[in-house]
């Protein structure tokens, strides 16, 4: 479920104790956003199942004090909850458990990745002069090597679609590069170097892309609808 | 209250907060603000869950497989389809345990007060 979309009940109007809508549907809203500390897998759970829970509560205090203590109980229980909800998870299965750190591991790394791509597309790594006499060739290249950059940022909400284009892209940007040593630069460099350096540029492409489709077919893949 | 994981073994005591959700849905299935208010009332006021802990301990038995999650037939609130908990036959083994241990230190208890006052 997603959060944000979560539909707040209207609270009837009690006659012993009127709290005000404008607050009872605040605090809900806050509960949600502070469902947010809880891991992704709890959160596709019980989200919904709390949030309903948490308003009956509200609806059914009886005071001020009484709604008081309620706010006050979810909020002081909220930090030991979440602990033990996150230690929970390390004691997953192991199948679960390794799913979850291969996801944690591609998602880290294709992220320092992007921002190393994104930090030398703001300062270009290549001679100026260089950049200068092939600006419109390079320019293709820079531009795939962005749309790389941006599909493994897209991976971290859209796994499946995010691992295709990270495929595509470095595939694309593999295939430019032996496209241009070896029509632009064909004395430099032999053939065999040519397919090696095409290779070595979309590989770490083609290996984030794949690990991302893979994890996009895992079971708690589905995780990723709450995040 | 948080829900204190003092049930590393299965047969230990349980805690209080376990024993109480399993004792509330031990007749009919229950959602969860239904087992709330049960062990606000079986506890005589004592034990008192924010949606939180509730749902940790739920989590927890779901693992565990001390209970299961069955769909409602009532009709939702909200528009919303309710989900209820039950007690699975090794959680209700579980709970009939712990009921036998608690009767047992009773009944110690009552034997050695029923000595000193006799």
């Amino acid at each position: 479920m997603r959060i944000e979309s979560y539909k707040i009940t209207p609270l009837p109007n009690n006659r012993s104790f009127k709290v005000s809508k404008w607050i009872s549907s605040l605090l809900i809203r806050l509960y949600a956003y502070a469902l947010w500390f809880y891991p992704a897998d709890f959160r596709v759970k019980f989200a919904e199942e709390m949030l309903d829970v948490f308003a009956m509560t509200l609806r059914e205090a009886r005071g001020i004090l009484n709604f008081s203590t309620i706010v006050w109980r979810e909020v002081a229980s909220l930090p030991m909850n979440v602990i033990q909800a996150r230690q929970r998870k390390f004691r997953m299965p192991t199948s679960d458990r390794s799913v979850w750190r291969t996801r944690q591991v591609t998602r880290w790394s294709s992220l320092i990745l992007s921002l190393l791509i994104l930090y030398s597309l703001i300062n270009p790594f290549v001679a100026p002069q260089t950049f200068a006499m092939d600006r419109v060739r390079l320019s293709i290249f820079f531009v795939l090597l962005l749309i790389t950059a941006l599909s493994m940022l897209l991976s971290w909400r859209w796994e499946r679609l995010g691992g295709l284009l990270t495929i595509a892209s470095g595939i694309a940007l593999g295939a430019f590069l032996i496209f241009y040593i070896g029509y632009f630069r064909p004395a430099e460099i032999s053939w065999i170097g040519l397919i090696l350096i095409g290779i070595l540029w979309a590989l770490p492409f083609v290996t984030f892309g794949v690990m991302f489709y893979y994890l996009s077919q895992c079971p708690v893949a589905g995780v990723h609808l709450a995040e | 209250m948080t829900d204190k994981q003092s049930n590393k073994q299965e047969g230990q005591p349980l805690t209080e907060a376990t024993f109480f959700i399993l004792l509330s849905i031990a007749q009919k299935p229950k959602h969860g603000y239904a087992i709330l208010k049960d062990v606000e009332s079986l506890s005589g006021g004592r034990v008192k869950f924010s949606t939180g802990t509730l749902y940790g301990a739920i989590s927890r038995l779901l693992e565990q497989e001390w209970i299961e999650q069955i769909e409602n037939d009532q009709p939702p609130d909200a528009g919303r389809p309710r989900k209820d908990y039950a007690l699975t036959d090794k959680g209700r083994s579980i709970l009939n345990a712990e009921v036998a241990r608690l009767e047992s230190v009773l009944a110690s208890a009552r034997l050695r007060f029923g000595k000193e006052s006799g």
